[in-house]
């Protein structure tokens, strides 16, 4: 059982909880680092991204917490639970972007790059890799790190909490419109589904599966 | 008692007569004249009463010919709209003239010839009638049916007129549906000719002769209006046949609406007004009956019954079919020959009278008798009757036919011939012999009927073009800007390409706008550009080609309402005389094409645009401030020295020629004097000068400003302003002056822009050789608008060769820096050269040198191959401090916002032993680029790895501080 914080034993949570809250610490400063760390080209941003969100949280729990990543989301195990929640949570995302196009202005804030609508394999390229690198970097940041960070003191408040610091990241990128929208929804329904496996490899396929498909029926909608 | 009376009464009366003689000698005269010449009487009368024989005879000689000059009945027609499309509805009005009735008693016979129906009598486009083969001009039997309104087999006037007649009184009435099983409307009406107001009188119809002006009298058999088949329009029944076949409504009388009964109306009685759905190639045409102001020479109320057409083409000798005319006399009859045996004749006794026949065995008399009609003498044709001449000649022979050759040897025993003619009535009182009197009759050829007209109606159908108002004239206007171009006659700038104006010459923009076209969209223009030195020359010559108008926009073409270009030209444009043209003339036609092959309409007008010359431009100098005094650089007697001060002239590097840049940059806080050559102090070649500022007029303050105000206060040649904006926005100069010796106004613009002033060290290129011993690294090519390549040099990182010494210049942009500096504190540069601090002061101590007359260049002497120079150069721009004195006092400029900036640039320069490269396709030079990009990735993945090792370092700092977790 783990401590009640009281002013009494203050010291005695700190150090029962030094690795969640230096943990916590790290995310902030890897999730700072990604925004402010000089970068003057595209190629320096990606590499920026990758090595804040993944590679150093992932040098962290091995090299620091000497941990495995597995236990970090990292894994595929628990495909018997995977499979039907991965469905049911896929299928749930899929219908709140249907009820979010049809009854907000979804429709017309997200927007997509024109040659994106007239080029098949231009779409292709932009959904496996520009949205997969973005998709898989900040589900295994936040889905992954964050959420395993948390869901040991916190449980299922962990999806929420990592919710709440993927908005305040975008908040503060200024980057909180309609086009974000659905990765907002993604980091719900994403973070349940990797709290339920304890893997966030599931949350990134439902994750880059549910974005093709509402690119897919968004160009549907407006060619 | 009796005897004594009588001799009283005799006595009397001749004492009275010889009064009477004596008082009364003129009465006696003229009673004398009278009795013996009537001629001589009416003179003396007329000479008595002042009367001008040779006028009377004039005025009777016009009275005489009066009857040929009267106008006929003619008719004008009007469509509405003039020019109408396919679909549209259009009405067509006639309007007659010289008919004496009004216009609502007229009958309007309307005739409607849609392009798909063709009649024998219809003109082809060469102008002949189709003739019997006009119904090979149908496509099928269904056409022609649709033309043959009547039935009758064939297609002519009949149904053009039923055409008309049909659109005129059905007024939209649904008639298919109508029960024309009885009619009830009791509808009829009965036609008089001449019109509704001639009932009563006697009919006499007529035709007019449009050459010889006489009015020839026809039968009138039947009006020209559209009949039913086997019906009559205007018989006074219009029976329920009669209303099927003309679409009107058996239960109203009147279907049209006009106030008048159907049959009226098919009569067209009053109709002056016919309204159709217009198709292309349709055409319409109107015949009106009514009666002429001339009246008929019938001892009754008559007039004569005439008919207008709408081109007025039925009335000369071609149209009639028939000649009317007296051509036909004279008229020879008879020249027979009777034979009398056994009678013989001797000469005439009576003068005129053929001999008189009496019996005589043997002899043989043989009478020929030829008569000829011809007109009187004196009288000529009126109308159709004339007075007839009969003259009768008689040739009498009796010849010998017994046996005693006594007589056979007189044989003809007489062969007389003897003419009597029929006279006059005067002549026959005057005595002379005539056979009888001459007669007044009727000398009509042929008998022309009414319903010959309708062959005239063919040729006067017309299309609405024809009909007046669709070839209205377009109205067009014309503009242009500016109000005073001034052309420009310099040579192209150094750095001119095809295509950049060739000069600073204005551009003129011309607009033209056409008032009342159909659509504005369709109108084609056409523009044309003469010139002359005369402001109305009596030949313009030729138009000047397009490609002499420098940057012309399209000249013609469809929508083309504006033209633009250059006021460019140099004399040489204008063989032979080789002078430049004062005025210009722009023509501009427009062309509107009429629906359906109809024509075009067109309008044009021109412009006459007064253009002045002048090679003359806006300069541009530094002014010179002294503490009390602004001046130019030089003085206005030394154009040498002003010319070398001149500013913003841009040199082209290969031919070395100045001309001015189009844009001059200037510094925040200069004073710059801008002015014009104005020739020579005694004899300047200017007057009136005005010059503004950005529209506002610009005037200096006062005489501070040298030679800038003339004695009576008023702007000169040149001026001064400062330079008060922000870098980055701009000034218009411009500069209004007359020119006394032409006369010609000229108006000069120069535009500046307020730059951030730059410096830059720029290394001499070149030795005296023409060899390159100093050049920027080659970076690499860009291409230009023409596709053409050029080196793009670092102005950084340079190569120079050893054994040369390396000349260094300041350069600056947006101001501009002395050439020569009197003495070493003068310059106010400061170099550093490989970390040493060297001025005009100390350059010699360290080897270099500074040449003080030519702009204070950096000398330095080369080292070895390998090794390098790095180089700084520093100045602050600012105002002199005469110059902030003459802002603050003038302008109000106060210290704190005086303009201040350091200028810097830093060079590096490699020694080389070779020669320099020039050529960038080398692999090395390949490789280097390709490098020169790697480094930045690899510093950034350098500067992120230590980034996160030491971000982990100090976690790990931070777990080690920690106190450890109990378990």
């Amino acid at each position: 059982m783990y401590p009640k914080l009281t002013p009494k034993n203050k010291q005695t949570f700190f150090k029962t909880n030094q690795e969640l809250l230096v943990g916590f610490g790290v995310a902030l400063v890897c999730l700072f680092s990604s925004f402010i760390f000089p970068a003057q080209n595209t190629a320096q941003i990606i590499t920026r991204n990758l090595f804040f969100l993944v590679l150093l949280p992932a040098a962290y729990i091995k090299i620091i917490l000497g941990k495995d990543l597995a236990d970090f989301g990292w894994n595929l195990e628990n495909k018997k639970v995977a499979l039907p929640w991965s469905i049911g949570t896929t299928l749930f995302t899929l219908l709140i972007f249907y009820l979010m196009l049809n009854y907000t202005g979804l429709k017309t804030g997200y927007v997509l790059a024109s040659y994106l609508k007239n080029s098949f394999w231009l779409f292709l390229a932009y959904e496996l890799l520009a949205i997969n690198f973005v998709v898989f970097v900040f589900s295994y940041f936040f889905q992954g790190f964050i959420l395993s960070l948390f869901q040991k003191e916190f449980s299922h408040f962990a999806i929420a909490l990592q919710t709440v610091l993927f908005v305040l990241a975008i908040f503060l990128a200024k980057a909180l419109a309609w086009q974000t929208a659905p990765f907002i929804l993604l980091s719900v329904t994403a973070g349940f589904l990797a709290w339920k496996t304890r893997s966030f490899f599931y949350s990134y396929f439902m994750s880059i599966f549910a974005i093709i498909i509402l690119d897919a029926y968004i160009i549907y909608l407006t060619k | 008692m009796k005897t004594g009376l009588k001799k009283t009464i005799i006595t009397f009366l001749v004492i009275i007569n010889i009064f009477s003689l004596t008082t009364q000698t003129a009465h006696a005269d003229l009673l004398g004249v009278a009795l013996g010449n009537p001629m001589a009487l009416m003179d003396t009368v007329m000479s008595a009463f002042g009367v001008n024989k040779d006028e009377i005879q004039n005025m009777m000689q016009t009275v005489n010919v009066a009857r040929k000059k009267v106008t006929p009945p003619t008719v004008s027609i009007t469509f509405n709209p003039t020019n109408p499309v396919p679909g549209e509805k259009v009405a067509v009005t006639a309007a007659p003239t010289y008919f004496m009735n009004s216009p609502e008693n007229l009958y309007y016979t309307w005739y409607l010839k849609s392009a798909k129906c063709f009649a024998a009598k219809d003109l082809d486009s060469n102008g002949h009638e189709y003739g019997d083969d006009y119904k090979k001009q149908y496509a099928s039997q269904e056409d022609f049916d649709k033309c043959d309104l009547n039935g009758d087999g064939k297609v002519d006037i009949e149904d053009y007129k039923i055409k008309a007649a049909r659109i005129l009184v059905n007024n939209d009435f649904v008639w298919q549906s109508a029960d024309y099983s009885k009619d009830t409307d009791n509808d009829g009406y009965t036609a008089v000719f001449g019109g509704d107001d001639q009932r009563g009188k006697s009919e006499h119809c007529f035709i007019h002769d449009v050459a010889s002006g006489d009015d020839h009298e026809i039968k009138c058999e039947k009006h020209l209006f559209p009949n039913a088949p086997s019906d009559k329009t205007g018989d006074g029944t219009f029976g329920a046949s009669e209303e099927q076949f003309w679409h009107t409504n058996p239960n109203n009388n009147d279907t049209a609406g006009t106030g008048r009964t159907d049959e009226a109306n098919v009569a067209g009685l009053g109709e002056n007004v016919f309204s159709l759905i217009y198709s292309a190639g349709d055409k319409v045409g109107v015949a009106i009956e009514g009666v002429s102001i001339q009246p008929t020479q019938e001892k009754d109320s008559s007039y004569e019954t005439m008919w207008a057409f709408t081109k007025n083409e039925c009335g000369n000798k071609d149209n009639i079919g028939a000649s009317t005319d007296n051509s036909g006399y004279p008229k020879t009859t008879g020249n027979t020959t009777t034979t009398y045996p056994n009678t013989k004749a001797d000469h005439s006794v009576t003068p005129g009278t053929p001999p008189t026949l009496y019996s005589a065995t043997d002899y043989l008399t043989t009478v020929t008798i030829k008569t000829v009609e011809d007109i009187a003498p004196g009288t000529s044709q009126v109308n159709d009757n004339a007075t007839i001449r009969t003259t009768t000649t008689t040739h009498t022979v009796v010849t010998y036919v017994g046996t005693d050759p006594a007589i056979l040897a007189t044989n003809p025993i007489l062969d007389e011939m003897t003419t009597s003619n029929t006279c006059s009535q005067l002549e026959a009182e005057n005595g002379a012999v005539c056979s009888g009197t001459d007669e007044y009759k009727s000398i009509k050829m042929t008998a022309m009927a009414t319903n010959d007209l309708n062959d005239c109606l063919y040729n006067n159908l017309i299309t609405p073009a024809e009909g007046g108002g669709t070839k209205e004239k377009l109205d067009v206007a014309l503009k242009y800007l500016p109000e005073s171009p001034t052309n420009d006659s310099s040579d192209p700038p150094a750095d001119y390409k095809t295509g950049d104006p060739k000069g600073d010459g204005d551009q003129v923009s011309l607009d033209a706008t056409v008032a009342n076209p159909n659509s504005a969209s369709y109108l084609n223009y056409t523009w044309e550009v003469y010139a002359s030195n005369e402001i109305n020359p009596d030949d313009w010559g030729t138009a000047i080609s397009k490609d002499k108008l420098d940057g012309a926009t399209q000249m013609s073409g469809l929508g083309v309402s504006n033209l633009k270009f250059n006021l460019n030209f140099k004399s040489t444009d204008f063989p032979p005389a080789n002078v430049l043209p004062k005025y210009l003339k722009v023509k501009v036609t427009a062309k509107e094409t009429l629906a359906e092959g109809s024509g075009e309409r067109e309008g044009h007008t021109d412009i006459t645009i007064p253009i002045s010359s002048s090679e003359e431009r806006i300069r541009v100098y530094t002014a010179k401030v002294n503490a009390d005094n602004i001046n130019f650089p030089a003085e206005k007697t030394d154009k040498a020295g002003l010319a070398a001060q001149e500013r913003c002239l841009f040199t082209d590097p290969k031919s070395n020629v100045k001309s001015p840049s189009a844009v001059c940059e200037v510094a925040k806080d200069e004073i710059i004097g801008v002015g014009i050559d104005d020739g020579t102090e005694s004899d300047p070649t200017y007057t009136d000068f005005l010059w503004t500022i950005d529209g506002a007029t610009q005037a200096c303050p006062n005489d501070s400003f040298s030679l800038c105000i003339d004695k009576d206060g008023k702007s000169t040649d040149r001026t001064y302003f400062p330079i008060l904006k922000e870098p980055g926005d701009q000034y218009a100069i411009e500069l209004s002056a007359l020119n006394k010796k032409t006369g010609e106004r000229v108006d000069l613009t120069r535009m500046f822009k307020v730059s951030t002033p730059e410096a830059k060290i720029v290394p001499k290129e070149k030795d005296a050789s023409d060899k390159y011993i100093c050049r920027g690294l080659l970076l690499g090519q860009y291409l230009d608008f023409y596709g053409q390549p050029h080196d793009d040099r670092s102005d950084t990182k340079f190569q120079a060769l050893t054994g040369n010494n390396i000349e260094l210049y300041p350069v600056f942009s947006g101001t501009t820096a002395p050439t020569k500096f009197a003495n070493a504190t003068d310059c106010p540069y400061e170099w550093t050269v490989d970390g040493q601090n060297i001025n005009a002061g100390n350059a010699t101590t360290f080897g270099y040198s500074i040449d003080l007359n030519d702009s204070g260049k950096l000398i330095l002497p080369p080292k070895n191959a390998g090794e390098k120079y790095v180089i700084s150069f520093s100045d602050v721009f600012t105002p002199t401090n005469a110059t902030k004195q003459m802002l603050n006092k003038f302008w109000n400029i106060t210290y704190n916002q005086f303009y201040e900036k350091k200028l810097t640039h830093n060079i590096e320069i490699e020694m080389v032993d070779t020669t320099i490269a020039q050529k960038t396709n080398s692999p090395a030079k390949i490789f280097a680029t390709v490098s020169s990009g790697i480094p930045s990735y690899f510093a950034f993945l350098f500067r992120i790895a230590l980034a996160g090792l030491a971000i982990i370092l100090a976690i790990k700092i931070i777990f080690f501080i920690l106190p450890k977790r109990e378990l």
